[in-house]
């Protein structure tokens, strides 16, 4: 049994494991995998998308989720019913990987490529780092172009000022631009450049015609998250938004085009 | 007696929803201590805020605790407890009462508004009974004058304007939507934190097209002076804050009326 437990526990953690490109496979249903003598019932699939699979859950008076390898699993989970876990977790690892495989042939993912490898070849960032990225790492380029674009302390307001009246204007598609005044004072720009990524301009001096400092977030219905500072941490955030590496290769244009408005250079 | 039990109740209930009610301008009120009025019954809730707490009870018990309105629960209020419980109601209303009187006699912003309004009521303008919010009936005015179709080009100089802008005394902020194709979808300006008004260009023809406009406070759209002096109530709790909320919408409609 307990060869059993770790095979499912490797399996299932291999099987909910987030991959870039994202690809979407069918994935087992819930079901009961055993009893509990409170009275209640495990179940597997523990949670709704690919990373319950490394989960149970235990429904009867109260309801409490556990990670695949807990004791509860291998105290009161049948042993047919993990064999048969075991065998739809290594279904959807191969479906993942054939739908990668076919993922990866795509022009985008090809032009991303050479992105990253002249990323590479002009010293900006090293081979170290990326193999530290894994399949993360052609996320590398918007994510060097959103560094570029906040490495500017000290931005001119009036670049920013620009660049309100170009969205404004519709000058670069689907753009949303909030300006925050307080007590007739300017004290934020927000515009959100693609899906939930924001670009934020605080401005120090209260006027256009003051500095800005800049930073990206990822804003959801509630609170807007700073992105994070390392490329690992922005990489693993942005395979989340942009999918497909279609749309990264949309996020590189936008953010190409607000550089630009910004007049600052992101080609290298 | 069971009738005269039961008047003691519904005396003590009326009472307590009274005391309830938030008053307009917000004033400082004096906390009201939890106290039993029944078997594992606890008035007021300790859930939430005051006065909207004087309303609720918790019901404790060995499970956990649960809040319920007190009407809920009034066949389990004993008359006693009531009693004395509606006698702190009665000090809790009269204590507001009073500083409500001193706000209304001293504060000149709430004066201004104040004849604002009854000239509104003399007029015939406003007809529903709006108890203490009756002061806001101008900024409810202004309200229902903007919440009407303007030129897609009106609202673009207002967004320019507001850009520009340095007479707002207050937090205020311009939310432009733009579609795909770069025409404006909706123009959001933001007053107070939650009050807004949304400008939605519903004919994809951008700044070149008609802006419905409505008056949304979070995803709601109160509508009639009741609902929108309820809402301007809440997000300006003072005649000043009240104040700034007016002198911003009546600066949004004279750019939003100017000739092109």
């Amino acid at each position: 049994m307990k060869q059993m437990i770790d095979e499912f526990t490797k399996v299932a953690h291999e099987a909910a494991r987030w991959v870039w490109p994202a690809v979407h496979v069918p994935l087992p249903q819930r079901r009961r995998i055993g009893g509990t003598p409170k009275p209640s019932s495990l179940f597997w699939p523990g949670r709704e998308g690919r990373d319950g699979l490394e989960y149970v859950t235990e429904l009867g008076a109260a309801n409490y989720t556990y990670w695949v390898g807990n004791a509860i699993v291998a105290q009161y989970a049948t042993p047919d019913a993990i064999t048969t876990a075991i065998d739809e977790c290594r279904k959807v690892i191969a479906a993942t990987q054939h739908q990668l495989r076919l993922a990866r042939e795509s022009d985008a993912y090809r032009r991303l490529e050479q992105m990253t490898d002249t990323l590479v070849l002009s010293g900006v960032v090293s081979q170290d780092a990326l193999r530290d990225l894994g399949e993360f790492r052609l996320l590398v380029v918007p994510c060097y172009l959103m560094h570029r674009i906040r490495a500017n302390d000290e931005l001119d307001g009036l670049r920013v000022r620009r660049l309100v009246d170009a969205a404004i204007n519709g000058e670069i598609g689907d753009i949303e631009v909030t300006v925050s005044r307080e007590n007739g004072e300017l004290r934020r720009v927000v515009a959100r450049v693609y899906k939930e990524i924001c670009v934020v301009f605080h401005f120090w001096g209260r006027t256009w015609t003051s500095y800005a400092d800049c930073w990206f977030g990822i804003r959801n219905d509630l609170e807007m998250r700073a992105f994070g500072d390392s490329y690992s941490d922005q990489t693993w955030q942005l395979s989340h938004v942009c999918e497909s590496p279609e749309e990264v290769i949309e996020l590189i244009n936008v953010l190409a085009e607000v550089g630009r408005l910004l007049e600052i250079d992101t080609e290298d | 007696m069971t009738k005269l039990v039961d008047a003691v109740v519904q005396s003590f209930i009326k009472t307590c929803i009274r005391a309830s009610e938030r008053p307009w301008p917000e004033v400082r009120v004096t906390p009201v201590a939890t106290r039993a009025i029944g078997e594992q019954i606890y008035w007021p809730s300790q859930n939430g805020l005051l006065p909207d707490r004087l309303a609720y009870v918790d019901i404790r018990s060995k499970n956990g605790h649960e809040t319920r309105h007190v009407t809920a629960v009034a066949d389990r209020i004993d008359p006693n407890a009531a009693f004395y419980a509606e006698a702190e109601c009665r000090k809790f209303i009269d204590n507001i009462v009073a500083e409500l009187t001193l706000v209304k006699a001293t504060d000149p912003n709430y004066a201004a508004l104040m004849s604002e309004a009854n000239a509104m009521v003399l007029a015939g303008v406003v007809q529903v009974d709006l108890k203490d919010r009756l002061p806001l009936a101008p900024c409810a005015f202004l309200v229902e004058k903007i919440s009407t179709e303007w030129p897609g080009w009106a609202v673009r100089r207002l967004v320019d304007r507001l850009l520009d802008s340095t007479v707002m005394a207050m937090a205020l902020s311009v939310d432009v939507d733009m579609l795909p194709g770069g025409k404006a979808e909706a123009v959001t300006v933001r007053l107070n934190g939650d009050l807004a008004v949304l400008f939605r260009m519903w004919e994809h023809r951008g700044w070149s097209g008609v802006a419905s406009t409505l008056f949304v406070v979070g995803d709601e759209n109160p509508q009639g002076y009741d609902e929108v002096t309820r809402a301007i109530a809440y997000h300006c709790p003072s005649p000043a804050d009240a104040i700034s909320f007016k002198y911003a919408l009546s600066t949004m409609l004279e750019i939003l009326e100017e000739e092109e």
